[in-house]
């Protein structure tokens, strides 16, 4: 008896702890509400731009403006007179607006040809390509262009246009490069994110939690990591804000997006020398 | 047999305790803080900059250092892979398994390699998921062969701006940190060596 009870309750205490485990697998608790995303906001066009952040925006299309220079005159020493734009193929779903930024977001390389058409020299531009929508406001303006100056004795010249680099207006420079700080370094962004993976790994374990002041503070998170059991629960960036709300009866939350704070974010553009590239705030 | 029953009772009560803990408790873990947030990435010479030049996006801490999860894998890579130059033009977190094997021939699984970039936040709703890559400093496996757990390491930007160094349970991850999408194994360098003769090497435990 003893033996066949105790077997019981070992396979009813076994199938418990299965069924409680699947009770608490996985499930979406967080709704966003109110979403905000990036690719569906716009950059206002009708931003001021400081005199800072003007001379910001010149210096990286000059960088820009330069690698372009410098690869044509490459080209032109490895004995190429004519150049022909390679195009890349563009495989993520970053920037899914990129039309409202740039006329072209696939990178390109640069192929060199002989008189004789013989290829010279293919150049990658990696330092233009790219996550930097700004730096695709700086490009080689033709697909097939001539390094040489017209000549009226040289048929090389006659049917093929000039090489020429496109710059562009400084705040059209300034908005894209605001678009690509979104992409790449919005700290609104992967904050809440961040705190959005901890909320939900915190009502979703059922692990206690205590909420005072805006702060979630859930011990068991930092069980394993330090540091990783305070979440704040609210929070306005330049770049965007958040706003957790708790239900503690339900244990669930809601999130809810708050957009960038374009004009104050757009102020603080300023050069970066030592990236060559200009820089937003990153709050 | 009363002996053996109980013996039983305990062993599948232990049993029970372990699952029943989706995370485990892990102090190994190390999480830098201000002023040290490169401490727990700084034995491989990480100081926030990268060759491939990706931290130019990085995001400034108050103590002016600069933090990215793409930043420090871009320097991993640099430093135990071959030179990869379209690493500089890779976009966000949630870009770069696509982009690691259009660009650089790499390949995308779900088992871990040491040296392998694990990314979360792939194919998921970019614009809102937790998007993050780190570099897998280690895998456990078992001696038949079962994925334990795996060490990542990582730099965070956003609101965190530190270095970490955490460790996944197989197919859980941790109380904080779920386990990776997916696993990014990028070509080895051309001297054949590859990363396994240069970093902690791969280990295997004479566990069931």
């Amino acid at each position: 008896m003893n033996t066949k009870s105790l077997s019981t309750g070992l396979i009813l205490a076994l199938l418990f702890t299965f069924s409680s485990a699947s009770n608490a697998s996985p499930s979406v608790i967080i709704t966003d509400i109110n979403q905000v995303e990036y690719s569906k906001l716009s950059v206002p066009a009708d931003l001021t731009w400081s005199a800072s952040a003007l001379y910001a925006a010149k210096r990286e299309q000059q960088y820009v403006y330069g690698v372009l220079k410098q690869e044509l005159e490459a080209q032109r020493k490895s004995g190429a007179i004519r150049v022909s734009k390679i195009y890349r193929t563009y495989h993520t779903d970053e920037y899914k607006d990129w039309k409202k930024y740039v006329p072209e977001i696939r990178d390109y390389q640069i192929a060199g040809y002989s008189r004789s058409n013989l290829q010279k020299r293919v150049a990658d531009l990696y330092q233009i390509g790219g996550p930097d929508l700004q730096r695709k406001l700086v490009y080689l303006k033709q697909d097939n262009c001539s390094l040489l100056d017209f000549n009226l004795f040289d048929i090389d010249t006659w049917f093929v246009e000039k090489c020429s680099i496109t710059v562009g207006s400084p705040g059209k420079f300034l908005r894209a490069a605001l678009r690509t700080k979104m992409a790449m370094g919005s700290a609104a962004n992967q904050s809440r994110a961040w705190f959005r993976e901890l909320v939900d790994a915190c009502l979703r374990s059922e692990y206690p939690y205590k909420i005072s002041n805006g702060i979630m503070n859930c011990p068991k998170l930092a069980k394993d990591s330090p540091g990783f059991n305070s979440i704040e629960l609210e929070g306005y960036l330049l770049s965007g804000g958040w706003k957790f709300t708790v239900n503690q009866t339900k244990n669930t939350a809601t999130l809810k997006y708050l957009p960038p704070k374009f004009q104050e974010w757009a102020d603080t553009a300023t050069w970066d020398a030592n990236s060559k590239i200009v820089r937003f705030s990153d709050n | 047999m009363k002996k053996q029953m109980v013996t039983i009772a305990a062993v599948i009560f232990i049993f029970i305790i372990s699952i029943s803990e989706p995370a485990k408790a892990d102090s190994r873990d190390c999480v830098a803080e201000v002023p040290t947030t490169y401490r727990c990435a700084s034995i491989f010479g990480y100081f926030g900059e990268d060759p491939y030049d990706v931290d130019r996006h990085s995001t400034y801490a108050s103590d002016g250092t600069k933090h990215s999860c793409t930043s420090f894998a871009a320097f991993m890579l640099a430093k135990y892979n071959k030179w990869m130059p379209e690493i500089s033009g890779f976009n966000s977190a949630q870009s770069w398994a696509v982009e690691a094997v259009n660009k650089v021939g790499a390949t995308v699984s779900q088992t871990p390699h040491v040296g392998d970039i694990a990314q979360w936040g792939f194919s998921t709703d970019p614009e809102t998921a937790f998007q993050h890559v780190a570099w897998v400093a280690s895998v456990t496996i078992s001696s038949s062969g079962k994925l334990l757990e795996i060490v990542v390491y990582d730099d965070n930007g956003g609101i965190m701006r530190n270095t970490t160094k955490r460790y996944l349970k197989a197919y859980v991850g941790s109380a904080s940190l779920r386990w990776p999408n997916t696993f990014i194994t990028f070509p080895k360098d051309s001297f054949g060596g590859g990363v396994i003769d240069r970093v902690p090497a791969h280990t295997t435990l004479p566990t069931n």
